[in-house]
Order: C-alpha cells, then sequence, then structure tokens
C-alpha cells in the first residue's frame, strides 16, 4: 500500500498553529486557571465558646471579601477565595468528623483552625492522614508542632512563649510597685490549654526567682468557685497568673470580686483581651491584665481594620480574631507563593514563606517565616490592662497606647 | 487548712449551692416520679426563667425578685403545654419516647436562644447583690444568701404541698400507684400535667435567683444539669426528699472533693459516693415515693 506522506508545508501548518494555539492557551495550560480556590474553616459556631466562633467567621469573610475586591489570587489569574466552613461545636470528635467533610466532601485545598486545642490536636491529625495543610492560626498548645508533622502549621508562638513573656511582664511590673510583688499564684483550666501553659510558668517563674504560693486546677464549666478561690487566696500571694475560658473567667472574676481578691495584679494569658470579656465584665473587673496578640490601639492600620470590622458586623475586634484575619492574608501568600491550589504544592509554600512586616503582616510580629515543624519564630506579644471598661495595650511600650494603671492594687500601698 | 472553722466555711458554701441543686432535681425528681419520663430539657427551663429575667431587667427596669411573678407562671404554663402537645402523644410508648422528644426540645429551645440572643454572656449586676457576709476567707454575698433561702424555702413548701394539702395528695397517689389512683376518681392525666408543669416551675423560681450570681447564656442550663440527674439518681428517683438530702449531699461533698483534690479530679469525691451509695443501695436514699 503506498504511504501518504505529510508534505512539507502540512507539516509547517501544523506545527505553526499548534504554536499559536499554545500561545492563545498559554495562561490556562501554564498556570493551571481555576476559578476558586475552596479554603475549609472549621470554627467553633455553636456551643459555649461560640461566641469568638462566630467573630472568627465574620472576619475571615470581611478578609475575604478584600482578596476578592483586590483582585484575588493574581497567581491564579484572580481565581477567588471560597471559604467552607465547619462547625466543630467545641468537641474534639465533631472537629476530627468536619475535618474529614471539609477535605473530602467539599475538597478544600487549605483548612484554617480552631479552638479550643484539644480540638485544634484532633483535626490537624486528620488533616495530616489526609495530607492537606492545615493552618493554626488561633491554638497555640505545646504539642501542635511537635508531632512530626508536615501539614500542620501554627502562626502563633508557642503556649511556653506566652509564659516566658508574662514572666518579663511580671518583672516589668515589679519595678513599676517598687520590688513588691514576691509570691506568684496560678489558677488554670485544666484541660491541655491550661496545664501546658502552667508547666511553662512554673519554670519561668522559677527562673526569674517568684515562689508559687498556690498552684490551683479547675474543671472547666464549675459552677461554684468559692473552694478553689479560698485554696488561691490561702496562700495569700502578690499576684495571679490565670489561664481559663470565657465562661469560667467571668464566674472567677465575679467570685474574686466579692472575696475582695482584686487588689493584687491578675495576668491572665487568654480571654481577657476579648471583647466578648470586658464587654460584659469591663467595670467589674478593672485593672485586670492579659496577654494580647494585638488590639486596635497598637498602630494606626490596627485601628482601621478596627473600624471597617465595626462598621459592617458591630463590635470590636481582638487579639484572637485577629489572629484569624491575618491567618487568611497568609494563606493568600502561599497561594501567590505556590501558583498552584494544589495541596501539597501549598504545602511547600507555606513550608518557605516568608511575610515581612508591611501590607500583609498586622500582627505585632517580627515576620512570619514557619521552622521545620511548621511553627512560626517571628511572632509576639503585647499586654492590656482593663482601663474604663476595656483592653488598653500597655506593654511593651512601643505598642503601649496608655500607661499601666497601678491605682487599684491596694494590698502595696502603705 | 483543716482547722474547725475553715471547715465550717467549706460546709455554708456547699449548703449554699447545694440548696440550689435541691430546688431543681426535686423539680426534676417529681416529673420522674408521676410519669417515669427523664427530661432531659429541665435546664432548658432554667435558661429561659433567666433570659425572661435579663430582659425584663433590662427593658423594664424590673427587680429580679419581682420577675418571679412572670417566670413561675411563664415556666408552668410552658410545662403544661409542652406536656400535652408533645409528651402525651408518646407517653404510653416504649420509655425511650418521652426522653428523646425532650432532647429534642431541649435541642430546639438551646438554639433558639443561640439564635434569638446571640451567644453573648449576659449579667445582671445591681448594687444590693453584692452586699457581703464574710466567714473567714469565704465570702457570701446578698444575692447568694438569698439564693439559698428561696431555694430551700420554696423545696420545703413544696413538699409540705405534696404531703399536706388535697391536690398534693392526689399527685403522690398518681405516682405511686397510677391505677389505683384511677380507680378512686383521680384524673391522672390532669395530675401528671400539672406536676410537669410544677417540675418546669421548680426552674421558674431558681432562675430569677441566680441571675444575680450567675451569667445569662444559651447553654446555662447544662452547667446543672448533670448534676440535677445524679441528685435524683441517688435520692431515689421519684422521691421528694431523697433529692432534696441529695442536693444537699452533692452539694457538700463537691465542695469537700474541690479544697482536698486538684483540678478535674475534684468531683471524684461526689461521684464516687454516688456509685458508692448505687453499690449498696441501689434505689436511692429512699424508695420511690
Amino acid at each position: 500500500m503506498k504511504r501518504k506522506h505529510l508534505s512539507s508545508s502540512r507539516l509547517w501548518i501544523g506545527i505553526l498553529s499548534v504554536i499559536v494555539f499554545s500561545l492563545i492557551t498559554g495562561e490556562w495550560v501554564f498556570a493551571q486557571q481555576v476559578k476558586e480556590v475552596r479554603v475549609g474553616a472549621l470554627y467553633t459556631l455553636s456551643g459555649a465558646l461560640a461566641q469568638s466562633g462566630v467573630r472568627q467567621k465574620n472576619v475571615t469573610e470581611m478578609a475575604v471579601e478584600e482578596i476578592n475586591a483586590k483582585g484575588g489570587i493574581k497567581a491564579l489569574g484572580g481565581a477567588k477565595l471560597t471559604v467552607v466552613y465547619g462547625d466543630s461545636q467545641g468537641k474534639p470528635d465533631i472537629a476530627v468528623s468536619e475535618t474529614e467533610r471539609l477535605i473530602q466532601n467539599e475538597k478544600v485545598s487549605v483548612i484554617m483552625d480552631v479552638a479550643p486545642s484539644v480540638c485544634t490536636l484532633a483535626a490537624t491529625s486528620v488533616a495530616e492522614r489526609l495530607k492537606t495543610p492545615f493552618l493554626a492560626t488561633v491554638s497555640f498548645a505545646d504539642h501542635i508542632t511537635e508531632r512530626g508533622y508536615k501539614y500542620t502549621f501554627q502562626q502563633e508562638p508557642k503556649v511556653l512563649e506566652v509564659a516566658r513573656q508574662q514572666t518579663i511582664f511580671v518583672d516589668y511590673l515589679n519595678k513599676l510597685l517598687g520590688g513588691k510583688l514576691k509570691k506568684a499564684a496560678l489558677l488554670y483550666e485544666d484541660t491541655d490549654y491550661g496545664q501546658t501553659g502552667a508547666r511553662g510558668r512554673r519554670t519561668f517563674l522559677k527562673e526569674a526567682g517568684y515562689p508559687i504560693v498556690a498552684d490551683v486546677s479547675f474543671p472547666s464549666r464549675t459552677p461554684n468557685y468559692d473552694p478553689i478561690l479560698m485554696k488561691l487566696k490561702a496562700g495569700d500571694p502578690d499576684f495571679v497568673l490565670d489561664a481559663s475560658y470565657l465562661s469560667d473567667a467571668i464566674l472567677i472574676a465575679k467570685t474574686a470580686k466579692k472575696m475582695d481578691f482584686l487588689n493584687i495584679p491578675w495576668i491572665a494569658s487568654g480571654t481577657k483581651t476579648e471583647a466578648a470579656y470586658w464587654e460584659v465584665m469591663g467595670n467589674e473587673d478593672p485593672g485586670a491584665f492579659c496577654v494580647s496578640m494585638w488590639g486596635p490601639d497598637i498602630s494606626p492600620e490596627a485601628n482601621s481594620i478596627n473600624e471597617r470590622y465595626k462598621a459592617k458586623y458591630g463590635g470590636n475586634l481582638d487579639g484572637v480574631i485577629i489572629l484569624t484575619y491575618q491567618g487568611v492574608w497568609v494563606v493568600k501568600e502561599a497561594l501567590e507563593k505556590a501558583g498552584s491550589a494544589d495541596r501539597d504544592a501549598l504545602r511547600n509554600a507555606l513550608a518557605t514563606i516568608e511575610i515581612k512586616p508591611g501590607p500583609t503582616l498586622f500582627m505585632p510580629y517580627q515576620n512570619i517565616k514557619f521552622n521545620e515543624k511548621g511553627l512560626n519564630t517571628g511572632g509576639g506579644f503585647t499586654f492590656i490592662q482593663i482601663q474604663g471598661g476595656k483592653a488598653v495595650t500597655v506593654f511593651p511600650e512601643r505598642f503601649a497606647a496608655k500607661k499601666v494603671d497601678l491605682s487599684m492594687f491596694t494590698k502595696f500601698k502603705k | 487548712m483543716f482547722e474547725p472553722s475553715f471547715l465550717i466555711q467549706i460546709l455554708i458554701s456547699g449548703l449554699t449551692i447545694g440548696a440550689i441543686y435541691a430546688l431543681m432535681s426535686a423539680g426534676l425528681t417529681v416529673i420522674y416520679g408521676v410519669m417515669d419520663i427523664i427530661h432531659a430539657a429541665h435546664g432548658e427551663y432554667l435558661m429561659m426563667a433567666m433570659y425572661i429575667t435579663f430582659f425584663a431587667n433590662s427593658l423594664f427596669g424590673m427587680d429580679p425578685y419581682l420577675s418571679l411573678l412572670l417566670t413561675v407562671p411563664i415556666t408552668f404554663g410552658v410545662g403544661v403545654l409542652v406536656f400535652y402537645g408533645l409528651i402525651l402523644p408518646v407517653i404510653d410508648e416504649a420509655p425511650a419516647y418521652p426522653m428523646l422528644v425532650t432532647i429534642g426540645i431541649s435541642i430546639v429551645l438551646q438554639n433558639l436562644a443561640l439564635y434569638l440572643f446571640t451567644a453573648d454572656f449576659r449579667m445582671l449586676t445591681l448594687p444590693y447583690f453584692s452586699l457581703k457576709f464574710k466567714f473567714g476567707l469565704l465570702v457570701i454575698t446578698l444575692g447568694e444568701l438569698i439564693a439559698f433561702a428561696g431555694a430551700l424555702a420554696v423545696s420545703l413548701g413544696f413538699y409540705w404541698f405534696l404531703l399536706k394539702t388535697d391536690l398534693g395528695r392526689r399527685i403522690r397517689a398518681s405516682s405511686e400507684d397510677r391505677e389505683g389512683a384511677l380507680l378512686m376518681g383521680i384524673n391522672v392525666r390532669r395530675m401528671q400535667a400539672i406536676s410537669f408543669g410544677l417540675g418546669t416551675a421548680c426552674l421558674g423560681i431558681t432562675g430569677p435567683l441566680l441571675t444575680p450570681i450567675y451569667y445569662i447564656n444559651p447553654t446555662i442550663g447544662d452547667l446543672f444539669l448533670l448534676r440535677a440527674f445524679v441528685i435524683v439518681v441517688l435520692g431515689g428517683m421519684g422521691n421528694f426528699v431523697g433529692a432534696l438530702l441529695g442536693g444537699i449531699i452533692i452539694g457538700v461533698s463537691e465542695v469537700i472533693g474541690t479544697i482536698l483534690l486538684p483540678g478535674s479530679l475534684a468531683p471524684i469525691v461526689s461521684f464516687t459516693l454516688f456509685i458508692g451509695f448505687l453499690l449498696f443501695r441501689p434505689e436511692g436514699l429512699f424508695a420511690k415515693k
């Protein structure tokens, strides 16, 4: 049989058409044009911790709108971010099933996190198994990044760092109070959050030379705090380092107030910086200190983000919620770096990213850079004090909006 | 730490919360006693009463104790309506059915509250709540004292009602022997409805009493519900005096546990007591009455 040869002209037309075709659609071929990137967000939207979770959802929506309005993910041809929400209800077993649903049914490229830490620990192990990057913004228990996982990233420094910063702050207060702060007391709820923090605090307090005269833990959601605070007060401490979730913090402060126990500095590791706390307890618990991740008063940019949130959703932002806002931008930057919505590409982008102070760094950090364990090494904290019924940044001095108010610590007045 | 004065302070603290547990459990045990129903939505009536108290104060400036005039009839009425509307249709089915219905009611009420009032914590602070009485390290506020005294008074009053009044006797008869009561011409169904209402009304009373000393939140009912069930079983399911005594016992043992043991080990004392009791006396402190 005679073969029909491909004439040279036909061959050249063929090659030319392929070149032209790929030039026209090259963007589609090379940049893997996707219309949307699906991001999973697993928050606590019901149950006792719902108040924080709902605010997290709001700020996530706000960040996503801003990102999409500015052109979406430019490296993916302007692909929009779409967030799929899950509700962990604050329970680890539900967190697990929701993580599976987000990854397997909703096919998200990355998941943003959940509190409390017990849920994060559970959810990240599922994400690891299903090879999906998980950005923990709000949880910071010690061993989230200590399990050799490749897909877990933690934006906030560990609980241990909180303890170290608290001791530095105690030294600062001690100087202001003329060296009168001698005896420490610890009060903490006894799940992972409280216990890990307490371990760290014991170490740093010992190093700094403060003996611990009362070390009291309690189960979360106790109805009666009288005996717990009696144990604490029996040691006659000069300051208290406390760690509890919102509902307990309210009852503890109420009980401490009636016992005249708020006449010494109480430095909380969290919760009291949230609007949800001082909107209710601001006038009942004046002078309370708390570690904070952020405040609208740390800089003019911070204030404008807060005003935008307030205009849209009502109520102010606080440290916990701004972490989520930052997290969405970290995901956005990682997507830009990866140029892909593929889970492994995204994972690698997160592992190598560096976000310096600038238009996408909103936290009082040095930078955002995850080490080989997935922990951000550039993080930092501020301290607030409840003054005039709201949280005011008082330390470090370069972020402070007001000075520390010592007038309520009447134990040290002679 | 264990000198007599400290132990007395512990006792007072335990009694205060114990009285509140007692009143809540009394309502629960009456419902069980008369109808064999495990009322899983019991805590939600407390939540309902507390929200009514809160809004009556924040919107109309009503003193919380005055809100009793609102919360008691409302919780009683809602209880009776729920009984006729939701419980009665399934009351003669397998025992699990009414309980499942109450679980459903609990979920609906909690989420309705979450939707209407948000998850925000509310608090009522009036100046006279914080008048204080000191017992060594322990401080009791006027609000707590009124809660204790009120819970105790109502519990005892309820007991007197069951023992001495005609209606009370008819309720007890329906609880002890349903068929016998029917034969005696007692309208058992109506007794059950009234008992259900009285059970929920106990929470209508507890609500305004607790509002000055707690926060208000859709999940506040859960805080007390597990203990209420433990107390009802400890006291003998359906036994009124048992619930009262059980409340005091659990309240005091909880405080003792908290003083002696750290963190989550503290409830071990009260629950060990509970388990130990059931091992040797499964019917509880008293048999059904």
